[in-house]
């Protein structure tokens, strides 16, 4: 009982502290899509992928309510980072849905127009980028100032709220944009940082909120970093971000309006300072697989499995060759690193005779029936010497000739039922990076559906006319590209081919880029018409080192363009159910596609095969 | 314009020059470039201007050589020959422009080469007839490069028989120029339709297949010309006509709002 009333009471008093409207709230998730198509067509950076922002905890001049209500209060930030911008979960500022759906269509206008890179500081930046995205878009003017004077209302009413000077030069800058340039010069010195935060505004203190995210990240978010890589190595390396990400001084801010901004709190997070920077990786990897801290609901239950075991060099698999050199595309410096990357072929160690279920072995049978249907479809060709039916537009053409007085040796008079002969190469690429090792439901996880996938796909198009390989990939930094050539151009489907299947296992990261390259060049020694290179993914391009974010993207998308310039038609097919906006930014919005429900993978490869080569 | 006769063109560029040098010393021309930026009008320009007639031939997939060239055609009980719309160019020595060339057969490439070259001459199988191309006759021929095309790329021996010239969307004041021309708008829609558009283009490739051409600009600036709502004409002829997915086409219209202070 006693529990049942405490209950009821935080609820009470939670509800009432926070000076949210619940009822209004609208989700990040609901509208992310839309918001993200929408920052682009405000004319917000291409490259960046909207995200949640973290909650940040603080203790700050609060209400009596939220004061009573709990010691901690949380803080949504929105913040545009290097390679995403942050977006408060969700919005509930307003007492009115529409006005809050109107304030996430705002903050994304406004980071569209927010300079990150300026000078000035950030209140000057702040009122630029009001003022123009007022002027860009006059359509925006109404809803802004709808947002502005209804949150100098609910200041109003905050009762902690002391309206002095600083306060009402805040709600004059508000409902008032204009006058931003006048006040600014007036008081140079005007520094409303420490005052209650206005959700309309840029961050004031981006810096940490990247220092909170980077950390939290890594116990909570591990969406990123899930995929086969490591709690604890990550800390580490994020770490070594820091010093970096100080610059970024650049962000927006929403925030829940019971909270004040403090940052005393965000010392003790920041736990990655009491770790030291260890270069080498198999020490990493020891510690590793004690630490795999998982919180939250959200996160999939392939990411609670971690193998993070390095086996031994007489463990791993063989290497067949270690010297292919590629270059990697760095897009700081926009410049393409020769030689930068080594790939090695590989092969599995332990090649066991594959154990495909019965029911799998019998779907394969049915589709190679079906792609030999296909192969089989037969077409007119017209204008033959010999045939089983006679092609009257020739004969009608011939008449008329004729006719005219002409009598030409044009005895191609018949038309003929034969195979359509097209000339196409295609290279399935399949990532085995340790993310794969995660489950996707009961009993699958990411690495059974590929080799399914794979194991259906080679039995689908050994039964067409088409040439085509199959090679998987992972990546242990730039010099150990890791590349199994599952099957050749040349090699015919065999039972060898099939235990190699089946005897695959994940390990390491995905570095994309370098693996699209080799793939790219064992294409263009095709002699073929067409070639097609599908890659098969579970993630975002990664490795251990700088190969990540932003730099693996852009990496893999000049690695998709390289191929593009070469004839060769790159098409990815992708299982991550994340919002994946990187996708359209590497594969161009016709050359991707997500399949919702992993397992349906192995089902879907051929079909999409056959209908993307039609 | 001076002279009001000719269809409309505002020159990006230095094509017109192009156009002329090449027209004068019997070179064919090949245009590329996106859907809807003024290929087409340029063309019909520029035959205006030259004082030649034009042949415009819009490719498909089933188009052949003798489609281009003619056929007989047997008619109670005679037969008749006719030409085909290449043919008759050369007779005349007018202008034949081929539209989306990739997409017509490949046996076409049989009459295009021998006339794109220094021979310059029309071979006619059936008539047996061979024609050699007056001074005034010129081939243009024009496509649309990108991802779509990969699998049907124009081959290098055909391209390299071409000059060529690149269009893209023309820069915001002669894309202005050109609408308010076009339909008379007034200058302050005119140009919120051009940000606009041009704020659309950068999504191409990332949430939309296409970008916003000048045709379709012009067809939401006559829309409201006539009347229409500006919130609807840029629904109807700006963003529904570019994706077909809900979400996308919501979200855009919420820039639309934003941008044309309509709420």
């Amino acid at each position: 009982m006693e529990e049942f009333v405490g209950q009821l009471w935080h609820k009470y008093i939670t509800k009432a502290a926070s000076m949210e409207f619940p009822d209004a709230q609208v989700e990040l998730n609901d509208v992310r899509h839309t918001l993200s198509v929408q920052f682009r067509a405000f004319g917000g950076d291409l490259a960046l992928e909207l995200k949640d922002s973290l909650n940040k905890n603080w203790k700050g001049k609060r209400n009596f309510l939220s004061r009573l209500a709990s010691s901690e209060q949380k803080l949504e930030l929105a913040s545009i980072g290097h390679n995403n911008l942050y977006l408060p979960k969700n919005m509930a500022i307003y007492p009115d849905k529409e006005l809050n759906k109107r304030a996430y269509l705002w903050l994304v206008a406004l980071a569209a127009s927010y300079q990150p890179d300026a000078e000035a500081n950030w209140l000057k930046k702040n009122c630029d980028a009001v003022s123009q995205t007022l002027k860009k878009f006059p359509g925006l003017r109404k809803i802004y100032h709808a947002l502005a004077t209804q949150h100098v209302k609910i200041r109003e009413h905050i009762k902690t709220l002391k309206a002095d000077a600083t306060e009402m030069t805040i709600r004059e800058l508000l409902c008032n944009p204009e006058s931003a340039k006048t006040i600014l010069e007036e008081n140079p010195d005007f520094d409303p940082r420490q005052a209650f935060p206005v959700p309309l505004w840029c961050d004031p203190f981006p810096v940490e909120a990247e220092r909170i995210k980077s950390s939290l990240k890594d116990t909570i978010d591990s969406s990123d970093h899930a995929k086969g890589e490591k709690g604890k190595k990550l800390n580490i390396r994020k770490k070594g971000e820091y010093t970096s990400d100080i610059d970024e001084k650049d962000g927006l801010m929403a925030f829940r309006l019971e909270s004040i901004f403090s940052w005393t709190e965000f010392i003790p997070v920041d736990r990655t300072a009491d770790e030291d920077e260890e270069d080498n990786a198999s020490m990493a990897a020891e510690d590793i697989d004690k630490i795999s801290v998982v919180r939250g609901a959200e996160t999939k239950a392939g990411k609670l499995k971690f193998d993070l075991d390095l086996p031994g060099s007489d463990q791993d698999d063989i290497t067949i060759n270690e010297g292919i050199k590629l270059p990697e595309w760095d897009y700081r410096k926009s410049l393409l690193q020769k030689d930068y990357c080594r790939l090695h072929l590989m092969e599995p160690r332990r090649i066991d005779s594959h154990a495909f279920s019965s029911k799998l072995r019998e779907r394969a049978k049915r589709l190679k029936a079906q792609f030999e249907f296909l192969a089989m479809q037969k077409q007119w060709l017209r204008g033959q010497p010999d045939g089983s039916e006679i092609d009257l537009e020739r004969f009608i053409l011939r008449r008329a000739d004729e006719l005219n007085g002409q009598v030409k040796q044009d005895d191609n008079l018949y038309m003929e039922l034969r195979q359509n002969l097209r000339s196409l190469s295609c290279l399935l690429l399949a990532d085995l990076s340790l993310s794969t090792d995660s489950y996707v439901s009961n009993d699958s996880r990411v690495i059974d559906i590929i080799k399914d996938s794979l194991y259906l796909f080679s039995e689908a198009l050994s039964a067409t006319q088409d040439r085509f390989a199959i090679g998987g990939f992972s990546s242990k930094r730039r010099d150990m590209v890791r590349y199994y050539p599952i099957k050749t151009f040349d090699e015919n489907q065999s039972e060898a081919i099939r235990n190699k299947i089946s005897s695959l296992s994940p390990g390491y990261y995905t570095r994309m880029g370098t693996a699209i390259r080799h793939a790219t060049n064992l294409l263009e020694v095709e002699s073929t018409e067409t070639k097609l290179l599908l890659l098969l993914s579970d993630g975002k391009p990664n490795d251990i080192d700088l190969y990540e974010g932003r730099y693996g993207i852009e990496d893999t998308k000049h690695a998709v363009h390289e191929a593009f310039t070469k004839g060769i038609r790159v098409f990815c097919v992708t299982i991550d159910d994340e919002d994946n906006n990187y996708l359209p930014y590497i594969f161009g919005s016709a050359n991707y596609i997500k399949v919702k429900r992993a397992t349906e993978l192995p089902e879907k490869l051929p079909k999409l095969y056959s209908l993307l080569t039609k | 314009m001076s002279d009001n006769s000719l269809p409309l063109y505002i020159p990006q560029s230095n094509e017109v020059e192009v156009f002329e040098t090449a027209f004068k010393n019997q070179l064919p021309l090949m245009l590329k470039g996106p859907t809807g930026c003024g290929k087409t009008r340029f063309v019909a320009h520029m035959a205006e201007k030259l004082g030649r007639p034009l042949y415009t031939v819009a490719c498909h997939d089933d188009l052949t050589a003798a489609d281009l060239v003619g056929r007989y055609l047997i008619e109670g009980g005679q037969t008749v020959w006719r030409d085909g719309p290449l043919t008759r160019a050369v007779r005349e020595g007018g202008i034949c422009y081929l539209d989306e060339v990739v997409e017509a057969r490949k046996d076409t490439t049989v009459v295009i080469h021998p006339l794109s070259d220094d021979r310059r001459v029309l071979p006619i199988d059936r008539t047996g007839e061979q024609l050699h191309a007056p001074d005034d006759f010129m081939l243009v021929i024009s496509y649309n490069p990108g991802y779509q095309n990969l699998l049907k790329g124009l081959k290098p021996s055909t391209r390299q028989r071409f000059v060529s010239l690149t269009f893209d969307y023309p820069k915001s004041d002669i894309e202005q120029s050109i609408v308010r021309k076009e339909t008379g708008l007034d200058e302050f829609t005119v140009r919120q339709l051009v940000d606009l558009s041009n704020s659309l283009r950068r999504l191409k490739d990332h949430d939309l297949e296409e970008s916003v051409s000048t045709r379709l600009i012009v067809y939401t600036a006559t829309l409201i010309q006539a009347g229409m709502n500006p919130l609807q004409a840029c629904r109807s002829a700006l963003i529904e006509p570019l994706s077909d997915d809900e979400e996308v086409v919501a979200a855009l219209m919420d820039v639309v709002n934003a941008k044309l202070d309509v709420f």
